[in-house]
């Protein structure tokens, strides 16, 4: 079983990585797609191994907020504002590589710290730098409804940190938080539909009238 | 008995906000609205005064739990949204009859009003802190859509920024909740009140300091981003301004006090550990950086709703720091402002709310002689401002004494003495900006009268501000002192 949860923490870590480097918001929703199947996966193997009822729960609202319904919002919201799919990043290649390479550094250097009274937990350095990972992408991105993909990423981070110490959150806590996300995004799909109808772009340098 | 209370507080503003939403006759809209906001400040009033006669209350199992503290905060908010809610009446006719609304967008209105009301009100009540945490998220989602309701481009924008910055920073309060569930449960084995507020208070002496104070940091910073302390304060003045001005004076006057209360829970949890001494310095740091980063856009400011907004930043810096100064002292002295800032900082952005729909502007600068063409707004304006900076007999005057008193009381002489001459240079900005509106000759152009909804309103809030500088009733001196022993952890 072990390996099967080494597979899934590789492929995340790769779904991440490949995530900050997109060219088209379409590829960057599938990606967050997959990351967010992956986790869901990840959840049921946990409940499955540790005898864990409520975390199938938690594994099936994973699967149909995140990686379902979540990434289908994102979807209709770029098909209607229709033009301009191409995301634009702003940081050399050479300098993003860096970055990914040293946001998963951040994970592994500090979880020891924390985890080490929770019992050494391997899971939880990814999950640090799956956070990262979303600042990253909101970072270097210039297309709004890239900063919202760029939360779902931290949050999804967050989701694999409280897995991989806790067995995940409460269980109402969890739902409560997949709610939260999910209202996000259609809160951000809404802005940025107005938003296209206003400045008919969505690039973030038009967000820059509110000065001082 | 509570738990009733509990279960109308949020079944009433649901409710509110479903009939508010669909196309009825305004008449009939306002109405309802009127009788869902009175309803739900008596059902929350009459929690308080519950907590107040019984001492904390718990219901649903534990799921609910009002001890002192947010028994105060939730007197803070029904004060300020009920006084929002009539004011919103004459306010909302107003826009709609200048064309800036549609009666469509009316309704959306009132109903994600209601719902920013109950989603404060449910983040006070909840003893689990990943509810709390959820409830934040939540406030920030329901406001979200009142900050963009004039669709222009700058509400956007402001709305947007909102959205971003907030849920970016509360991600990170959920990691140190993260990190304090796993610590407790690898503590205390697994269990289902691992994470309640009832169980972290009591029995966090065995847990590592380390985590906890680790888990108090990330809180600060994601909770921090919402009550606005710089550097995360970047959002505040955007949405604050942009948005309606009954809704400003709930971001500024509510919204603040409740994601604060999420920073002070946390306090509580973590006094316990040792870890004091850190915790006090770090809020010391962050309210006098907070009033030190608000100075400066405070003294160039020509928009009076920034203005007003940047100085919530300067004031809930100043209570962070109260909090940092500690004691029972120190905490009193925390409630206090909160309450004191609500009070004032509501009706400072009502009336302004007043003045910039009558003059058609926000520029300072353009806003001439203000007590002239609108006595009653004008007059309110002056005496909250100079209850907002400070003046005697003013209630932010005694409180910011008391903070003052506790700081130099309890060794934090030099940071206390740089708090207090940056008041009082912000004394003479706030004074010097204000007055420029007050007085002098109004412009020819007519001046519209402001509509009885937005002017009486005004005098509750205000009238708390001034008699509370002189004088506490005893059923309030009662509740602030309990929840300042909440805080210090003397009280369960």
């Amino acid at each position: 079983m072990n390996i099967l949860f080494d597979i899934l923490t590789v492929a995340l870590i790769g779904s991440t990585s490949w995530l900050i480097a997109v060219r088209y918001i379409a590829s960057a929703i599938r990606w967050l797609a997959l990351q967010s199947f992956l986790l869901a996966l990840f959840t049921a193997g946990i409940a499955l191994t540790a005898h864990r009822t409520d975390l199938y729960w938690v594994a099936g609202i994973t699967l149909l907020i995140k990686a379902i319904a979540i990434p289908a919002i994102l979807y209709r919201v770029m098909q209607r504002v229709g033009l301009d799919r191409q995301t634009r990043v702003i940081a050399r290649r050479d300098r993003l590589v860096t970055g990914v390479l040293a946001m998963w550094l951040v994970g592994y250097y500090v979880t020891p710290h924390i985890a080490g009274t929770l019992g050494h937990k391997p899971y939880l350095a990814v999950a640090v730098g799956m956070l990262l990972g979303g600042v990253l992408t909101m970072i270097v991105h210039e297309k709004a409804l890239m900063q919202g993909i760029g939360l779902i990423v931290m949050e999804n981070g967050l989701f694999l940190a409280a897995l991989s110490t806790s067995f995940g959150m409460p269980l109402l806590v969890d739902i409560g938080v997949s709610l939260d996300v999910l209202v996000i995004v259609v809160l951000m799909g809404l802005l940025t539909l107005r938003m296209d109808e206003q400045f008919s772009s969505m690039h973030i340098d038009k967000l820059r009238r509110l000065r001082g | 008995m509570t738990a009733a209370l509990l279960f109308l507080l949020f079944l009433i503003p649901l409710l509110t906000a479903a009939l508010c939403a669909p196309a009825s006759p305004a008449r009939v809209r306002e109405t309802v609205h009127l009788l869902g906001s009175l309803a739900t400040a008596a059902c929350a009033l009459l929690i308080v005064s519950q907590v107040v006669m019984h001492g904390p209350q718990t219901a649903a199992g534990n799921f609910f739990y009002v001890d002192s503290l947010s028994a105060a905060l939730l007197l803070i908010v029904m004060l300020v949204s009920v006084t929002a809610a009539l004011h919103s009446i004459g306010y909302v006719r107003g826009d709609v009859a200048h064309g800036e609304l549609t009666e469509r967008r009316v309704g959306g209105y009132y109903a994600w009003f209601h719902l920013f009301v109950a989603a404060m009100y449910f983040v006070l009540v909840v003893n689990n802190l990943g509810i709390v945490w959820v409830a934040i998220e939540a406030t920030t989602l329901t406001s979200a859509f009142l900050v963009a309701l004039y669709r222009k481009a700058e509400a956007l924008e402001a709305a947007w920024k909102y959205l971003i910055l907030c849920s970016v920073g509360i991600a990170f309060a959920l990691l140190g909740l993260i990190i304090l569930y796993a610590a407790a449960e690898s503590f205390y084995g697994a269990g289902n009140n691992r994470l309640d507020f009832t169980f972290l208070a009591h029995t966090t002496h065995g847990l590592p300091g380390h985590l906890l104070l680790l888990a108090f940091v990330l809180t600060l910073a994601g909770y921090g981003a919402k009550v606005g302390l710089a550097p995360l304060h970047f959002w505040l003045p955007d949405a604050h301004s942009q948005a309606p001005a009954p809704i400003s004076g709930m971001l500024s006057g509510a919204l603040l006090n409740t994601a604060l209360y999420g920073i002070l829970r946390l306090v509580i949890i973590v006094q316990h550990s040792g870890a004091t001494p850190l915790v006090s310095e770090l809020c010391l740091t962050f309210g006098l950086l907070s009033v030190l980063v608000a100075f400066p856009f405070l003294l160039l400011q020509q928009d009076v709703k920034r203005m007003l907004a940047y100085s919530s930043v300067e004031q809930m810096g100043i209570v962070l720091f109260a909090v940092g100064i500690g004691g029972e002292a120190g905490y009193l002295a925390a409630i206090l402002q909160m309450f004191n800032h609500a009070m004032t900082k509501s009706t400072l952005f009502f009336s302004a709310g007043n003045l910039t729909q009558q003059y058609r502007t926000k520029n300072m600068s353009r806003i001439r002689g203000a007590l002239r063409a609108s006595p009653f707004s004008g007059v309110v304006f002056l005496l909250a401002t100079l209850a907002l900076v400070g003046a005697p007999p003013f209630s932010l005057f005694s409180s910011e004494f008391a903070l003052s008193a506790a700081g130099f009381d309890n060794g934090h002489a030099i940071v206390t003495g740089a708090l207090v001459l940056l008041l009082a240079a912000l004394f003479g900005v706030m004074i010097f900006q204000m007055g420029r509106m007050l007085f002098g000759v109004p412009p020819r152009a007519d001046v519209t009268r402001a509509s009885p909804w937005m002017t009486w309103p005004l005098l509750v809030p205000v009238t708390f501000a001034l008699v509370f500088g002189v004088f506490i009733p005893h059923a309030f001196q009662a509740l602030f002192h309990h929840a300042a022993l909440v805080l210090a952890g003397r009280l369960p």
